[in-house]
Formats: structure tokens, sequence, C-alpha cells
């Protein structure tokens, strides 16, 4: 006989069967802007200097290692670009109705990953800090647990109101059962 | 004396290319580590995307590479 249950797909390495994830929160992209600026500006130097290597270097050897150079450090570029990305996208900050998980990805190989059961929450604040996060609406939520369980920083999110609510009625279910 | 003899501008730029390419071949292959890594920990559906984006820069600078050593 078919076994027709429905299983959720996962969406994190050690999520539990029984386990739904509420929210899915990512730092602001908006953050992200000042390296995007200069990583455009980057690659439309090293595509410019393509029509200008050929005119000031007339030994033709050294002009064809130095557009060599160009076109490989245009795909270094492009990896080192897409690693940023990356990076980004991959930190999350998850909200599930057992626990809060932060994913941290900063640079190629460094991750932090803290997590924090739900009946440990003490406390949330809500800190506004920096003006780019106070022109954008964001806002980071200081999650405070109880012993030695670690703290969590929901860093420069969106909608820090909303989430906190969220996390303080969970709490609240998770105290009363 | 042949050694010397190899010794020659165009060799010396020649092994120059061949380590720039290198590089840029092992710079992207670690990207793709790190992103096999991400999605260990987050399972995103972006993932095949991702995959191919940066496969593309894996061949073409494996392509770079290889073209040295099948002229």
């Amino acid at each position: 006989m078919i076994n027709d249950q429905r299983v959720e797909p996962q969406l994190f390495c050690t999520q539990n069967p029984d386990e739904k994830v509420l929210k899915i929160l990512r730092r602001g992209f908006v953050l992200e802007l000042p390296w995007l600026i200069l990583f455009t500006l980057v690659i439309g130097l090293l595509i410019f200097l393509g029509d200008y290597i050929p005119s000031f270097v007339t030994n033709k050897d050294l002009a064809s290692v130095l557009d060599f150079s160009r076109i490989s450090l245009t795909i270094m570029a492009l990896a080192y670009g897409l690693n940023r990305y990356f990076n980004w996208f991959y930190s999350v900050n998850i909200i599930s109705d057992q626990r809060l998980l932060d994913f941290e990805f900063s640079e190629l190989g460094i991750k932090s990953i803290t997590e924090c059961q739900i009946k440990n929450i003490q406390s949330v604040n809500i800190k506004n800090e920096g003006f780019l996060s106070f022109l954008f609406g964001l806002a980071t939520l200081n999650i405070l647990t109880s012993g030695d369980n670690p703290n969590i920083d929901f860093e420069y999110i969106y909608n820090s109101n909303e989430i906190q609510d969220v996390i303080s009625d969970l709490t609240r279910g998770a105290h009363h059962k | 004396m042949d050694f010397i003899n190899l010794i020659t501008i165009e060799n010396v730029f020649r092994i120059v290319k061949i380590i720039i390419a290198l590089f840029s071949l092992i710079f992207t292959l670690l990207v793709l580590r790190n992103l096999v890594d991400l999605q260990d920990n987050y399972k995103s559906k972006a993932y095949p995307l991702f995959l191919i984006l940066i496969a593309i820069l894996v061949f073409i600078s494996g392509s770079f590479l290889l073209q040295f050593f099948f002229n």
C-alpha cells in the first residue's frame, strides 16, 4: 500500500520532523549596497580596461599576459561577488514553533550557528541603531535567554515589531504549557 | 644547459599565465565548496541556480587552464 502521508521539506539541517518553520528573516539587503556598488565599479573597470591595454603596452607578449590577467581577475571578482551574495542569502534567522536559529556566514569558511529553545527566552528587545537602519526601517532584535543559553541577535531586520510580537506569543505559549 | 635555453620571455609569460589561471580556478572552486557548505545548513530552493552560476565560472576558469596543456 502506498503511504501518502506528506512530509514537509526540510528547511534547515537540524529540523525535527514535527517542527514547523514560522518565519525566515534576513538582514536588510540595503546594507549590502556599499560592496555591491564597489563590485560593479571593479567589474566595469576591468571590462573597460580591455579596450585600453593594447594602446599603452607595445610588447605583444606583455599585452597578452595583461589581457589574460584581466579576464581571470574578472572571473575572480564575479566569484567573490557571488560568494558575498551567497553569504547574505544563507545568513538567515529562523523562527520555528520550537526554537530560534541564527545562521551567520561572513567570509569564506567562517560560520556561526546559534540556537535557542523558545521555552528559554526571557525577553525580546528592539534596538534601532545607525542612520541607514533609521532610514530604511531596520532594527536589531536582542533575544535574551535564561541561564547558560546564548543570547541571539536578529540583526537589521525589517518588521521588527511584528517579529517581536510573534516571538512574545510563542514564549507565552511555551511558558503556559 | 638545455634548461637555461628554456628560460625565455615567452615561457616566463606562459608560466605567469598558468599561475593566474590556476589561482582563478582554485578561488572559484573554493566558492563552490562554500556554497555546498551553506546549502548543508539552510536548504534553499535557489540552490540549483546558484550551482549553475558558479559552475559556469568554474568551467571558464578551468578551460583557461586546460588550454595551456592542449594547445
